[in-house]
Order: C-alpha cells, then sequence, then structure tokens
C-alpha cells in the first residue's frame, strides 16, 4: 500500500509537467525544452527558499513564479528574437543550468527535516490516526506518504479544473487557436507573440511547481534533476492522449495527462517489482509503455470504435 | 462526452496495476529463512564505472562473509539509470520490502533511499563524498547527528596529499588548471576544496566548468590556452571518461598532468592519487556484514578513510624534469619507469598480522578499529601496511595452529584480540613484535607486571571494564543499594579477575557483591536467579565468554524480579539492561594500531607502556528505566553518550 501511494503521489506530482509539457507542446504547439531547466529552478528556488526559513507554500509559489520567468525568457527570444522555438528553448535550458546551481549555492541541498507543503496535512492525518501509521486495508502506512497522496491529489485536480476553466476563457480560447492556426488569430487581431509567450510562462510555472514538489517529496533538490524530464512529461501526455484519443473533449484530455502520468509510474512500479535485471530496467520500462500505447488501440479496433491512438495523425484534430 | 471511453479504460488500468501493486507487496511478510539468511537491496542511481566496480566488489565481501545466495541469503541490485524519478521508485519499493539491510551508492540513491526509508530498515552508504549532504556527520552516532538506523563511508579522495606530492615534485609549479562539472555534487565539492587549498598553499588555479561530456574538451582546451603549469584532474565523471583525450591534447601542448584517476598513469598523468573503487565496495560490504551480524548501524561510526592508490608515471616527469619522491614511487601501485616500462607494483609494505580467537561480536568492531586506526596513522591497509587476519572461531587447536604459521611468516608485527590468542602468542613468539586487544587482566596472564613492565616484544590495550564509573553510576542512581549481583565462570581467568576487581571496589563504596558461579550457558538462568534470591538492589553483569553470549537470560531473570540489570557491553543495552557502561572495542583497535603503527615505525615494543581503554560508553534504556522507575541524576544524564528507546 505505501508503494502504490508513494507512485500515486510522484505520478501526480509529475502530472503536473505533464500539464506544462501539455501547454507547450501540445496546445501551442511549441517544442519547449526549457523545461529541463525550469523543472531543477523550481526546485532549487523552492529548496533555497525553505533552507532560509521561508514558508513552503509560499517557496513553492516562488518557485512557480521564477519558473515562469524562465518560460518568458525562452518566449521573448522566440517571439522578439526571431529565434527558432527549439533552440530558445535549448538557450534557456542551458542557462539555467548555471542559474540553479547559483540559486543552490551549490549542486545539492538536502530538505531532512524541514517542513513542507505535505508537513500540514501529514500532522492532520497523524491527529486522525492517532499516531504516525494509518491502517488502510489492514497495512499500515506512513501517515506522511497518505499526506503526499492526498496533498498531491487535491493540488493537481484544482490545478487541472483551473487549467479546464482558463481555457475556456476568450483568452485560453485565443490560447488554443493560437497553437491551432497562428494565421487565423493575427487576422482576427489577437497577437501570437503575447499568446506564445503567456502559454511559456504558464507552462513552464507549471513544471516548476512539479519540481518544486518533486523535491519536497524527495527531500531534496539536485541540479541535474531536471535532466529527461520533458521526456516523462511527454511520455504522461502522450499516453493519455493514446487512451482516450485525438478528438477527445478539453476536460477529458486535461483528464488524460493526469491518468497518462500516473499510469506510466504504475507501469515503471510494476517493472520494478517484477525483479528484473537492473540494467534492463529502462528497456524493460519502454516496452511496458510501447504495450499501453497499443492496447488502446487494439481495444477500440476489436469494439469498432474509433482508433484511439497516436496513429490517427491525420485524423479530426483535437479540442485543443 | 468524446475520449469517456478511453480515460475510463485508463483508470481501469491504474486499478489493475494498482491491485497488481497491492497483491504483489510483499511488505511485512517474511519468507523463512535460515539464521544467518539475510535479504540485502542494493541501489545505485546510475551506470558509471566507480558506482559498478563498488557494487561488485561489495557482493564479493559479503559473498565471502557467508551472505551469499548458496546460504539462502539474497543480495538484490536496483538500478535507476539515471532516471531520478525511477529512484524515487526504487526506494519506495526496497523500503517496503522487508529487507534486512538497504545499501545506497552514490550520494543522489542515499538521500533518495533516506526519504523513502519510513519503516527505518538499516541503511548503509557508500561512495558519499560530503555524508553531511545526507544530514550525516562523520564520527560516532551522537543524538541527532545521523539517523540511528544509518551508517556508512564517506568517500573523500585527500587533495592535500595530492598537493603536496605535486609540491615535492615539482617546486616550481605556480599556476593549476583544472575542469569539473559543478552539477555533480562531488566534482563542485572537490572544486572548492581544491580553491581552498590552493590558496592556502599560495598557488593560482585557472579554472573551467562543463556541463555536459560534449563541453568537457572545449572547456579542457580553453584551461590549456591560458599559461598553466599544469592540469589536475579532479574527481568528475565526465572528466574521467573525456581524460584520455584530454591526455593527448596536454601532450602536444607539452603541459605535465596530475590528478585522481590511478588509470591516466598510462596516458601520461604524472602522479594520480584515487580511489580504489574496489577497495572501497570491500570497506562499504565488511561495514554491511557487521550490520547483518547484529550491530546496530548506530554504534558503528562512519569514517571518511577510502583506501586510496597512488600510480605514477616516471617517463612523464623525467620529460618535464619532474623529481618525483622516492616514498611515492616506492608505495604506488603502478610505476610507468622512466624507460616506458610498466610495472604494477607490490611495494614492500610491512605486513601486520591479526590473529582473532572467536568471531564473538566485539572481534568485528575491534578489527573495524583497528583498519581505521591505522587510517589515522596514515598506514591504510592496501596502502601503506598489508593487514591479514586469521580467526580460530573459538576452536584452540586452530588458534595454536594459526599462531605458529602466523610466527612462521614473519610479519612486521602480530596483533592478537582476546586473551587466548595473547596467551597462546606469548608461548610461540620469541622474535615478532606483538601488540594485544581485548585482554581484560593482561598481568595474570603473565605479559606483564605492571603497564610498563612487560615482555619487550608485547605490549597492548587492554579490555578492563571501567568498574569504578560503573560504581559510581550505581551509587547515583540507586542510593540506597546496599547489595550487587553478578554470576561469574569460575574456568576463567578474566571472569574471575573481573568478579574479585567488582566486589573490591564495591567494598571501597559500602556495598557488597554477591556472585553466584556459571560454568556453562545453560547455568546462567539457576545461577542469576541464586544471585537475586540472596535480595540484591542491582545486578551488575560482568562481561565474560559465557555471560556476552547469556545475558539475554539473566535479563529476563532480572525482568522477571524487577531488579534493575547494569551490563558492560554495548550490545546489553538491547538484551535487558536499563544501563551499560562499557568498553568501546572500536576505540580498543585504533588504540592498538596507534600503538602498532609506532613500533612498525621504529618505536620499542619494550618502551611503550601498557594501557586501559582511553574511555567508555554510558548507554541508557529508557524503556527499561521508564518500566523500572529508574531516573539519573541531572549530572549522570549529561554524561549519557546515548539513549535506546
Amino acid at each position: 500500500m505505501t508503494v502504490l501511494l508513494s507512485t500515486v503521489a510522484l505520478g501526480l506530482v509529475l502530472a503536473l509537467v505533464g500539464y506544462g509539457v501539455y501547454l507547450s507542446f501540445r496546445v501551442l504547439q511549441f517544442p519547449d525544452l526549457t523545461v529541463d531547466g525550469s523543472f531543477t529552478l523550481g526546485a532549487a528556488v523552492a529548496a533555497s527558499l525553505m533552507l532560509a526559513g521561508w514558508d513552503p507554500f509560499t517557496a513553492t509559489a516562488i518557485a512557480a513564479s521564477a519558473g515562469a520567468l524562465a518560460g518568458l525568457a525562452t518566449a521573448l527570444m522566440a517571439t522578439r528574437l526571431g529565434i527558432e522555438g527549439i533552440l530558445a528553448g535549448i538557450l534557456s535550458m542551458t542557462a539555467l543550468y548555471s542559474i540553479n546551481l547559483r540559486v543552490m549555492g551549490r549542486s545539492n541541498l538536502g530538505l531532512v527535516g524541514v517542513q513542507t507543503i505535505f508537513s500540514p496535512a501529514d500532522a492532520l492525518v497523524r491527529q486522525l490516526a492517532g499516531g504516525p501509521e494509518v491502517v488502510l486495508w489492514g497495512q499500515a502506512v506512513p501517515s506522511d506518504v497518505v499526506a503526499q497522496a492526498v496533498t498531491t491529489l487535491v493540488a493537481v485536480v484544482i490545478v487541472a479544473l483551473v487549467l479546464w476553466w482558463f481555457l475556456r476563457t476568450e483568452l485560453g480560447s485565443a490560447l488554443r487557436a493560437g497553437g491551432d492556426n497562428p494565421r487565423m488569430i493575427r487576422a482576427l487581431g489577437v497577437s501570437h507573440e503575447w499568446m506564445v509567450t503567456l502559454g511559456l510562462m504558464l507552462g513552464n510555472a507549471l513544471v516548476a511547481a512539479g519540481g518544486a514538489a518533486f523535491a519536497q517529496l524527495n527531500a531534496f533538490a539536485d541540479a541535474s534533476m531536471g535532466i529527461g524530464i520533458v521526456v516523462i512529461g511527454l511520455a504522461s501526455v502522450i499516453i493519455g492522449r493514446a487512451l482516450v484519443g485525438q478528438a477527445a473533449a478539453l476536460p477529458v484530455l486535461l483528464a488524460s495527462v493526469l491518468v497518462g502520468s500516473v499510469l506510466f509510474r504504475m507501469l515503471v512500479a510494476i517493472a520494478i517489482r517484477t525483479g528484473l535485471e537492473p540494467n534492463d530496467l529502462r528497456m524493460i520500462t519502454a516496452v511496458v509503455v510501447l504495450i499501453v500505447l497499443v492496447v488502446p488501440g487494439l481495444f477500440t479496433h476489436l469494439t469498432g470504435s474509433t482508433l484511439l491512438s497516436l496513429r490517427t495523425k491525420g485524423g479530426p484534430r483535437a479540442a485543443s | 462526452m468524446r475520449g469517456c471511453r478511453g480515460l475510463l479504460v485508463g483508470m481501469l488500468l491504474i486499478a489493475a496495476a494498482g491491485a497488481a501493486l497491492l497483491l504483489t507487496d510483499r511488505s511485512g511478510r517474511r519468507t523463512a529463512q535460515t539464521a544467518s539468511a539475510r535479504r540485502v537491496a542494493i541501489i545505485q542511481a546510475s551506470s558509471i564505472p566507480a558506482f559498478d566496480l563498488t557494487a561488485q566488489s561489495l557482493i564479493a565481501t559479503l559473498d565471502a562473509a557467508g551472505y551469499t545466495s548458496a546460504g539462502g541469503s539474497e543480495l538484490k541490485r536496483f538500478n535507476a539509470e539515471a532516471d531520478l524519478g525511477t529512484l524515487n521508485q526504487l526506494c519506495s519499493e526496497v523500503a517496503n520490502t522487508p529487507f534486512d539491510l538497504v545499501i545506497t551508492i552514490g550520494t543522489t540513491s542515499g538521500q533518495a533511499f533516506m526519504r523513502a526509508n519510513k519503516r527505518s530498515l538499516p541503511h548503509v552508504f557508500g561512495v558519499v563524498a560530503n555524508p553531511a549532504s545526507l544530514g550525516v556527520a562523520l564520527g560516532e552516532w551522537r543524538e541527532g547527528a545521523r539517523p540511528r538506523n544509518m551508517t556508512g563511508l564517506g568517500a573523500q579522495i585527500e587533495l592535500a596529499r595530492l598537493l603536496d606530492a605535486l609540491q615535492a615534485s615539482a617546486p616550481s609549479v605556480r599556476t593549476i588548471g583544472t575542469i569539473w562539472n559543478p552539477s555533480e555534487a562531488n566534482a563542485d565539492l572537490y572544486a572548492k576544496q581544491l580553491m581552498a587549498e590552493a590558496d592556502r598553499r599560495g598557488l593560482k588555479v585557472i579554472s573551467a566548468t562543463a556541463s555536459d561530456a560534449a563541453s568537457i574538451l572545449e572547456a579542457a582546451h580553453g584551461v590549456m590556452a591560458q599559461p598553466i603549469d599544469c592540469l589536475l584532474f579532479l574527481p568528475d565523471t565526465g572528466v574521467t571518461i573525456a581524460s584520455p583525450t584530454i591526455l593527448l591534447a596536454a601532450h602536444k601542448r607539452k603541459i605535465p598532468v596530475v590528478g585522481t584517476f590511478p588509470e591516466s598513469v598510462d596516458g601520461g598523468s604524472i602522479l594520480n592519487l584515487g580511489l580504489d573503487w574496489p577497495g572501497m565496495g570491500a570497506q562499504v560490504g565488511e561495514v554491511a556484514a557487521r550490520v547483518l551480524r547484529g550491530t546496530p548501524p548506530a554504534e558503528i561510526p562512519v569514517v571518511d578513510r577510502p583506501k586510496m592508490a597512488w600510480t605514477v608515471n616516471l617517463a612523464s616527469a623525467a620529460a618535464f624534469g619532474w623529481q618525483v619522491p622516492t616514498a611515492i614511487v616506492e608505495s604506488a601501485s603502478i610505476v610507468i619507469a622512466a624507460d616506458g616500462s610498466r610495472r604494477e607494483t607490490r611495494a614492500s609494505k610491512p605486513r601486520v598480522h591479526v590473529i582473532a580467537y572467536s568471531n564473538a561480536a566485539f572481534t568485528d568492531e575491534v578489527l573495524a578499529g583497528i583498519r581505521d586506526g591505522f587510517v589515522e596513522q596514515r598506514l591504510t591497509p592496501g596502502e601503506g601496511i598489508e593487514l591479514s587476519i586469521v580467526n580460530a572461531q573459538g576452536d584452540m587447536s586452530t588458534l595454536n595452529q594459526l599462531v605458529v604459521d602466523g610466527v612462521a611468516s614473519r610479519p612486521a608485527l602480530i596483533m592478537s584480540i582476546s586473551t587466548p590468542s595473547l596467551q597462546a602468542l606469548l608461548k610461540r613468539n620469541d622474535r615478532t613484535p606483538c601488540v594485544f586487544t581485548t585482554v581484560f587482566d593482561p598481568y595474570v596472564t603473565g605479559v606483564a607486571t605492571a603497564p610498563t613492565a612487560h615482555h619487550p616484544l608485547f605490549t597492548g590495550v587492554t579490555s578492563h571494564s571501567d568498574f569504578p564509573r560503573l560504581i559510581e553510576v550505581v551509587r547515583a542512581t540507586w542510593p540506597s543499594a546496599k547489595r550487587l549481583g553478578t554470576v561469574y565462570c569460575p574456568s576463567e581467568d578474566n571472569s574471575v579477575a573481573a568478579r574479585d576487581e567488582l566486589a573490591k571496589l564495591a567494598r571501597a563504596a559500602g556495598l557488597e557483591l554477591i556472585s553466584s558461579p556459571a560454568e556453562r550457558g545453560s547455568d546462567m538462568a539457576t545461577a542469576a536467579e541464586a544471585v537475586i534470591s540472596q535480595g540484591i538492589d542491582v545486578f551488575t553483569q560482568i562481561s565474560d565468554n559465557i555471560a556476552s553470549g547469556s545475558f539475554p537470560v539473566v535479563g529476563t531473570v532480572c525482568e522477571r524480579a524487577r531488579v534493575p540489570l547494569v551490563g558492560t557491553l554495548t550490545r546489553f543495552i538491547n538484551e535487558g539492561a536499563v544501563i551499560v557502561v562499557a568498553r568501546d572495542y572500536h576505540l580498543i583497535g585504533v588504540q592498538g594500531a596507534e600503538k602498532a603503527a609506532a613500533i612498525l615505525r621504529g618505536a620499542d615494543p619494550a618502551t611503550i607502556p601498557i594501557d586501559d581503554p582511553r574511555t567508555s560508553l554510558f548507554l541508557l534504556n529508557e524503556g527499561r528505566a521508564k518500566q523500572l522507575g529508574v531516573t539519573l541524576p541531572d549530572s549522570f544524564e549529561r554524561q549519557l553518550d546515548r539513549r535506546v528507546p
């Protein structure tokens, strides 16, 4: 049970990265590699502030703001300086490497014994359970694990709902339209550049918040923790998309990112549980994810429904 | 709503995956194991040579210690392959599986497992340059300095030694160039150390940082283009990989190279002081074996003395006019001679032969202390000395054979652990200096009549119990106590001597000692009950070979009679004692190594006095104290070395 809840909490934290990647890669159609740096930036800022005695919620909020600034830098390079989007992301990511080291003062900050965003929920769970462990289905689970799972679930659901609301507003609709058809929204008098800037700021703020939460979940921040995180975010988005199909409604798409992220971590947990050779872990994980990508397609094929997989690239466009 | 069915499928998959995880959850379930069968998890964050070599060597060490699959033990390796999310999950999985011990290799895996380890599984860490990053201070366990379930080894390379050698070899060197990756926690730490150490010596450092393997070569060229007198390789994963190419570039630019990668000697690096990864693995394996044998991690000090190896390229040194000190050349594991020939030297290091009598719990602690003591004396086993260890496993005839063989093999020095080993040596050794340890009363063995009047070849450290302190604690804690009790073994000289001494000190303090004999462990309960039946106030059990193995029986008898039990071995605190005043066997080993080092450096053993251990440990079992209503006076409370819940 502890492993299950820890895995869910991790999947939910990484769903924040999934939402960030969803905004840039899917909504804006912008290949934003800033994510690798902004994830670490979030962790670095939050950890440094918390060690300096700041309240963890304020520290996490400031970390998300720092991520938004990183997104702003990428957007300015791409929209004002005319730099190719992918290159702008690489430049930001490269600069963030040094910035993160500057922020932390060294390459690794431990958060053992520091109050985190999970601490209040932990205290509440302890109070309700009358001790440091909660008995769930006959198994004793540490209270902080329960607190982490509950806190991340509530936080990520709130983020998803806020995103849903935002993307349905006039501004959010313009953002989605900007990704779908820049010429059209320009013709409608909306600044595409401003939409890209807003989207990247929002996306990287979510990623940085994910980094801050990840550092608090792990009790340390490390300068190399963001390497390859964009791939994990993409995996969440792609698994979710493979499940619900390209033409799914917006709330379903948003929920699919969350489901995709949790499912991905579950599959990794099962791969670990199988007791495979240590060096085979990544290969097995890739195979398991491949199976998940194929199964929904087979499922819909067998039930006669529309093929719900990425193979329908030429099919109807997503609600994004 | 469009896509809802797919979302439902996703949720069903999550539910199925969750069910699979729950159904296969092994936490709390334990398969039948033999007494020595253990489940050990080894976690590493990625596959780099340092981690892989360490892991292989520690597995070999655990194998040699008897923790093999053939013996029913399970050694399971986990590798996150550089993905922190996966590392997090690996750690949760391991923390929720009933492993007897978890070994982490590297800083990040140590940190990740610490977070996941909610059940406080015993945790041994290795290859952590800065244990403080794990919230773990070096040295003995102190309240708050580290979690009770953790111990391990730091992996700090002594850059000062490398700079000493560099300056001795090439006094004209004023400017050093270096490259490192600041996102590598260890590399960053070493870079800062190098800056500070160079500054202290008036050397200038020109450095460049490189964030990935691709930019390391560019950074190296950037540094070498500046006016540096030599290039220094810091411990850094990326630089390790790129070092052959950098060495070629340095060679073309006629820049001498020194560093921390022993293997670079073949590429022309002149002086290399590096970690011996297999040696580090063996050290971690030894600590792990101690924990598996039952020593609580809190009782094993965290040390930062990795096994190091010098390699020297005299051909390159000659090309640059450097004069490498002879001492370093002689101790180097690999030397490239001036004519280019390569020889892997086993430099003639003095050999110290250790003879232990049994596998008693204290033997491991003394051995660890001896190793640590030699490292403190800059005679690291394998580097400054060769250390050979034999153990008679409690068999007296084997002990005699081991002593005969040991003396005949002509080591530079022999060390003994426990009284029987000393006695056997006394009989058969007439030429080799000996340092004994863990002998309660050396004077009854005939080796000495006084600390400074002893056999000219023998000196050592006793394990004499700190009875004065024990009596002091008893008097302060139970002011109304009049009668103390103990069980002793009449056929064991040490036991009789201990009983007599305790009786004498008790008498001087106005107390009476009631004692009862026990020749075997099976007599222990009867003897303890006999003592209690005489109306004692406090049971003060001395430590001898019988009590050492049967102490829990005394604990049970005292608990039943509600008589407070005071012990004289540290592990007694978990076996029924409310207070323990014990000798620190690790320190006894360290003190023994200090005497041995002095003899190896030329001191005459006849002039080195026999010592008692410098300090004793004072422990309190809070649970037992509460049960018995025992309260320590404030002044004694402050002296406590450890509280056991």
